[in-house]
């Protein structure tokens, strides 16, 4: 069985201008011709020779090279079906603009996100429910006998994926998830040859913000499943975050527009170069949607007017 | 040679990506800064042609000589024993403890003739397979016990602390069932274990039929019910409890791989066959089914009728006369 084999050929540089808003021009190790990469891109195909360069890039010591990456495994032709499942699936409400809209050139991307995992101390307070009856028959009641708890909880908190991207923001991202991490790669240029990958856009300090957000959800999902009692109210934590971890991963995406009308930007369909997932934020169509309300109210209105109309005749 | 994870200090397997415990990535040879950005071109070995990943292959394929090239993929093997405890009871031993086992049973709804008419069927030595843990653990817990209940039947209770887990073992076989494996789990002696099996010939030995990640998935909530268990005996206060909710910060989690010496036989009582397990190493645990028999009950029942019936002719003619 041939394994990879990666060739080096830094020589091959011809300039590395890579400055945050320039490109970089590098030579294609096939033919020789000039790439031209911008600075989010880390992966070039070659325009003369279609060969795949994969770049490693130093000259900005801030950028974080990527310690793991998860591989598409679902074929092109099977995204776009899923496109055509979401256009067809969309209501009445959507318009049927959006549902008859041709659907753009489907682009594969490997978009990078953050991997973050900590270990979480919390301390608590809560008030628990223990209920119980009194009485018998018809006079059988239930109660809730409220009674103060305090306490720790200690929790690893892990698989958190926050989006790198600003192209692709955290909250969209979070529609196309999970990611299966069992299918875990360490990151190698092999993965992503001949695929265009993107490089972090997002600054540490936005990443650290959403990780910890979101590591804080987490908590508060543990913490009200570890509550015991019939019922809880009033949960107030205090968590501390430590040992924390932050790895950069490349994450498959397949990217789709879809033009409603012209002139109007574009709906993007993102859709999990794993599992299939998909997402679009699909417009409402208001004008539908105030017709159904206008016709609501007026059958309301005149059901009561028709209501008046009999007490009237009856009186 | 493994090394220990830096959040959790539980050893990490050569091939881990991550921690499997915390999920920390495993630690990986540093990559220097680059002096200079740089092109790289994948070529594939046998025709030198630039290659790229294909979903199809799930590796990357060279589109000329079609050589589907290898990709560093996280290892998930089927977990092998890696000790083995001996066997310290023959087949003779075993089938004589079987005897006396079945001599020894005395159960009210148990045959008299148990021991006299039953005869061995078969007789098969085995390795079946468990893992032996070795975890430290911060252990915070909530739980409803009746201790400092008011008008409600139930309190609400809470606590931590560290717990520490010795040679703890799992049972990871699906020849025997767990009520099997945990009884005889308390006899093996750990401190015997040797790297190759020594034993009765041909003896089988089980295998572990998960793959490692879901080994460590198995283990992880068998401590957390072991953990459970225990602040069920010594924390928990109260004599009646429930919803108990345990949550474990592990480390210096360490798992061994053990086939355990055993004896599955079959004796045959009245035409149907029962099954029993002998200990391989402690001859004190013997575990199986016996036949039952109803006659006794018949019996009692029958005659509490026939008491209940007379009684009450008895009260109807004293109440005539």
């Amino acid at each position: 069985m041939p394994r990879a084999a990666i060739v080096r050929h830094s020589a091959g540089l011809v300039q590395a201008a890579y400055q945050q808003n320039s490109a970089l021009e590098l030579k294609c190790q096939e033919c020789g011709a000039l790439l031209r990469l911008v600075p989010a891109q880390r992966t070039a195909t070659c325009f003369y020779c279609r060969s795949p360069n994969v770049v490693e890039s130093a000259s900005d010591p801030t950028r974080v090279r990527p310690r793991f990456a998860l591989a598409f495994v679902l074929p092109p032709e099977v995204a776009l079906e899923r496109a055509r499942a979401w256009q067809r699936g969309l209501g009445w409400f959507r318009g049927k603009e959006i549902r008859k809209a041709p659907l753009g050139d489907l682009h594969a991307v490997y978009t990078p996100a953050f991997l973050y995992s900590a270990v979480a101390r919390s301390g608590y307070r809560v008030e628990i429910g223990e209920t119980y009856t009194t009485g018998s028959g018809d006079n059988r009641r239930t109660h809730t006998e409220w009674r103060p708890l305090a306490g720790e909880h200690a929790t690893f908190v892990r698989d958190i994926v926050v989006s790198a991207s600003r192209g692709i923001p955290n909250l969209e991202l979070e529609r196309i998830e999970p990611y299966d991490m069992r299918a875990l790669h360490r990151y190698t240029a092999a993965l992503i040859s001949g695929w265009p990958a993107e490089e972090p856009s997002q600054t540490p300090a936005a990443v650290w913000q959403e990780a910890r957000a979101e590591a804080m959800q987490h908590v508060d999902f543990y913490l009200r499943r570890f509550m015991p009692g019939d019922t809880h109210r009033g949960l107030q934590f205090n968590t501390q975050l430590s040992y924390e971890s932050l790895d950069l991963l490349l994450l498959p995406l397949w990217v789709l527009p879809v033009r409603v009308a012209p002139g109007v930007p574009p709906v993007r369909l993102l859709i999990n170069g794993q599992t299939g997932r998909i997402y679009g934020p699909a417009p409402l169509a208001w004008g539908r949607v105030v017709l159904v309300i206008a016709l609501g109210l007026g059958v309301v209105v005149g059901l009561f007017l028709l209501l008046i109309a009999v007490g009237m005749l009856l009186s | 040679m493994s090394i220990p994870c830096d959040r959790c200090q539980s050893p990490l397997e050569p091939q881990d990506l991550r921690c499997p415990i915390c999920s920390q990535a495993a630690p990986e040879q540093d990559h220097p800064p680059e002096s200079r950005a740089f092109a790289e071109v994948l070529r594939c070995n046998d025709c030198g042609a630039a290659v790229s990943y294909t979903i199809a292959h799930q590796a990357p394929r060279c589109h000329f000589c079609g050589s589907v090239m290898h990709i560093e993929r996280p290892e998930d093997p089927l977990e092998e024993p890696q000790w083995f405890l001996p066997f310290r009871i023959g087949p003779e031993q075993a089938s004589q403890l079987l005897r006396q086992w079945l001599d020894a049973q005395r159960g009210f709804f148990t045959p008299t003739e148990l021991a006299s008419e039953a005869t061995l069927s078969s007789l098969a030595p085995l390795w079946w397979v468990a893992w032996v843990c070795n975890a430290n653990a911060l252990v915070t817990w909530t739980a409803d016990s009746n201790a400092g209940s008011k008008k409600a039947y139930w309190a609400p209770h809470a606590g931590s602390g560290e717990m520490q887990f010795r040679s703890l073992l799992i049972p990871a076989t699906r020849g025997l069932t767990y009520d099997e494996a945990s009884y005889l789990t308390p006899g093996y002696d750990t401190r015997s274990r040797q790297q190759a099996a020594h034993g009765p010939p041909l003896t089988p030995i089980e295998r572990f039929d998960v793959q490692r990640s879901v080994a460590r998935n198995h283990v992880v909530e068998s401590i957390h019910r072991a953990a459970a268990a225990q602040l069920n005996q010594t924390a928990i206060p109260g004599s009646s409890k429930r919803k108990i909710q345990v949550s474990a910060l592990l480390s210096s989690l360490s798992t061994d791989r053990y086939a355990l010496p055993a004896y599955v036989l079959a004796y045959r009582f009245r035409g149907q066959l029962y099954r029993a397990i002998v200990h391989g190493q402690d001859p004190r645990y013997v575990w199986g089914r016996t036949p039952r028999t109803y006659l006794r009950l018949y019996i009692i029942l029958g005659v509490i009728f026939l008491v209940l019936f007379f009684g009450l002719l008895s009260l109807i003619v004293l109440a005539a006369l």
